[in-house]
């Protein structure tokens, strides 16, 4: 398989996985997650905090959706539309409305689904339809080896691997689609150690994109 | 960070890299025109390539900075030279970083990723 094609068989893998039950939420609050990444964009409340000196100086809220509680469609919204200036009592208060699996599966959901919006928006091939969402039961598997390494909420354990590597360990089926959208997208296994790639792009090219995505985010990791 | 600065990175076509990456990620009008020209450039595989890089730290950043996770050991130390260089300091995201992290990583850069 082309790298290419590994690209489009993992960002189909993550939409199939997006519509589907995941670790605390069913397939239809995936789905309606999603749809809440989209309003982002364009919602006036997340417009309005984007442009503040401070987000928390904007008054007013989130509403709840058929499927997500208030407190979650913040998170989503707030993920989505200004991450660079989380901060950690923000962070809390969400996590002890939602608990820490749901808040951590609300980032990841988020981030696929921004991931999958932008590659279709920058390839130039056009905004997707949402997905029909597929019932079934979430997993609510809390994995044994995930506690406090110095993150928001729990993570691996173990200094086996980078940080952002770890980030939704804590909620496996969800972190699987996302370790295969960034193992196709961009690090490639051990190819990640190398300093030369075989690819259509080189290295120094892959990273100066990546360097300037990261630094429009403002995101200091 | 000026999204409008475009210069030579000293990188094959950097130049119109930045001008994608930028165009993509603020939805500019000039998208369609950039990525035409990028395509040109670079092929259809690596403007492929280019899409899915900015795909995917647009993911990358949500769940670094939505998950709170520090600086790894020794990054903090490796990187104070071109985090005050390049303004990196002054991200809202750096209030929430532990400054006394080790100094030496705990894993191989080929584990990075795991």
């Amino acid at each position: 398989m082309t790298a290419n094609a590994e690209i489009a068989a993992s960002r189909e893998q993550a939409r199939a996985a997006l519509a589907g039950p995941g670790d605390w939420l069913t397939g239809a609050q995936r789905v309606d997650g999603w749809h809440e990444v989209r309003d982002a964009a364009t919602n006036r409340l997340d417009r309005e905090r984007k442009q503040a000196l401070s987000p928390a100086s904007v008054a007013g809220e989130h509403d709840a959706t058929a499927e997500l509680s208030s407190a979650a469609v913040e998170v989503v919204h707030r993920v989505a539309s200004d991450p660079g200036r989380l901060t950690r009592a923000w962070a809390e208060k969400h996590i002890d409305a939602l608990g820490a699996p749901m808040y951590t599966e609300l980032v990841g959901v988020t981030a696929i689904a921004a991931v999958l919006d932008t590659f279709d928006l920058a390839s130039g091939a056009g905004r997707r339809e949402l997905p029909e969402p597929v019932e079934g039961a979430p997993a609510r598997i809390v994995p044994p080896d995930v506690g406090d390494v110095g993150a928001w909420i729990p993570q691996k354990l173990g200094p086996t691997m980078a940080n952002v590597s770890r980030t939704l360990s804590g909620v496996p089926e969800t972190n699987a689609a996302w370790r295969s959208l960034v193992d196709s997208h961009y690090s490639r296994g051990r190819e990640f150690a190398e300093l030369t790639w075989n690819r259509a792009l080189s290295r120094p090219q892959t990273e100066l994109v990546a360097a300037r995505v990261t630094a429009l985010s403002e995101c200091f990791y | 960070m000026d999204p409008e600065a475009f210069v030579d990175a000293g990188v094959p076509h950097g130049e119109l890299l930045l001008r994608f990456a930028s165009a993509a990620q603020l939805g500019s009008p000039d998208l369609g025109a950039t990525r035409a020209a990028l395509g040109a450039a670079v092929g259809p595989d690596g403007l492929i390539e280019a899409a899915a890089t900015i795909a995917i730290f647009n993911g990358l950043v949500r769940v670094a900075d939505g998950t709170g996770i520090q600086l790894d050991n020794g990054t903090l130390a490796d990187s104070a030279d071109y985090r005050d260089r390049l303004g990196v300091d002054t991200f809202g995201g750096a209030a929430n970083v532990e400054l006394s992290v080790a100094a030496n990583r705990g894993y191989s850069v080929a584990d990075f990723f795991g």
